[in-house]
């Protein structure tokens, strides 16, 4: 447990908190805007589940609940997951990812 | 023929893949690419509006049939699905199946909607929701370096149960 800051891209910086870390299968943290760090209604849920698949793969969910109905961080994250995602496993996969920086956020 | 403006959209991935429209195009139409990410199936398409569309096992019976209703390279492709290879699947209607193929900088965003004119019971939608994002990501894998994942997916629990009901009940004439 223990309060933690990453930013995203340059614009957008996310606060939030380790709910739970069981390394290597799940990590659970809250995630809000700087400004409503300290507002529970604006403040939602990222669960990350790891699972073995077959001899050499794995699967990655992402689950992002609580979010507020028709807000802003709703319309950024549904836009953002796929592409950091995309990218992730990219740089997995082939130690280089071009996809970040080449693509233009959404509105 | 489908009334097609009657879909409702029920399952929507997204997944970005450093290609190029083209690329991707061949990859979801062209037989040699899709036996090695989509179960080992060989798309056999006709490539108009209204052609004939299947998925054919490595035998050549058909596992999934449809009619065409988009084709425009490289940006999109929309197709009718039944699922033929299991039994009872085929009496349930069909469902659509469309690939938006965008650029997003120097990459591709590839976007799948599958739609139905029904209510489809959760247990079912399960089976494309656990599919997509396995076929989907061993494509890109494809692209990016030339191998697939080892992904052959399996029915979720519930999922036969759950056809074998909606047939019985006639689900899809409901309301």
């Amino acid at each position: 447990m223990g309060a933690s800051a990453h930013r995203w891209i340059d614009a957008v910086d996310i606060v939030g908190t380790v709910i739970e870390n069981d390394r290597p299968r799940r990590l659970v943290i809250s995630w809000a805007s700087p400004d409503d760090s300290a507002n529970p209604e604006k403040t939602s849920r990222v669960v990350f589940d790891i699972e073995p698949y077959k001899d050499d793969a794995v699967k990655l969910t992402v689950t992002h609940s609580e979010l507020e109905p028709d807000s802003g961080m709703l319309r950024g994250i549904s836009a953002g997951w796929p592409l950091v995602l995309s990218a992730l496993k990219s740089f997995l996969e082939t130690g280089t990812s071009t996809l970040i920086g080449a693509t233009q956020r959404e509105p | 023929m489908t009334d097609i403006t009657k879909f409702k959209p029920n399952t929507v991935y997204v997944i970005y893949i450093a290609s190029t429209p083209e690329k991707v195009w061949q990859a979801l139409t062209d037989p040699a690419f899709t036996r090695q990410y989509f179960g080992g199936f060989a798309i056999d398409v006709e490539p108009k509006a209204g052609g004939a569309f299947f998925l054919r096992n490595p035998d050549g019976s058909v596992h999934m049939s449809g009619r065409v209703v988009e084709w425009s390279p490289p940006r999109r492709f929309s197709c009718t699905w039944t699922v033929e290879g299991m039994e009872g699947f085929n009496e349930l209607p069909p469902s659509l199946v469309t690939y938006e193929i965008e650029r997003s900088g120097g990459s591709v965003k590839l976007t799948m909607t599958e739609a139905s004119d029904w209510d489809v019971p959760d247990e079912i939608l399960a089976g494309g929701r656990s599919g997509w994002p396995a076929i989907l990501s061993s494509l890109k894998s494809v692209l990016e370096t030339g191998k697939p994942l080892d992904v052959k997916t399996e029915p979720p629990p519930g999922f036969v149960a759950a056809v074998k009901k909606a047939v019985e009940e006639r689900a899809w004439l409901r309301g």
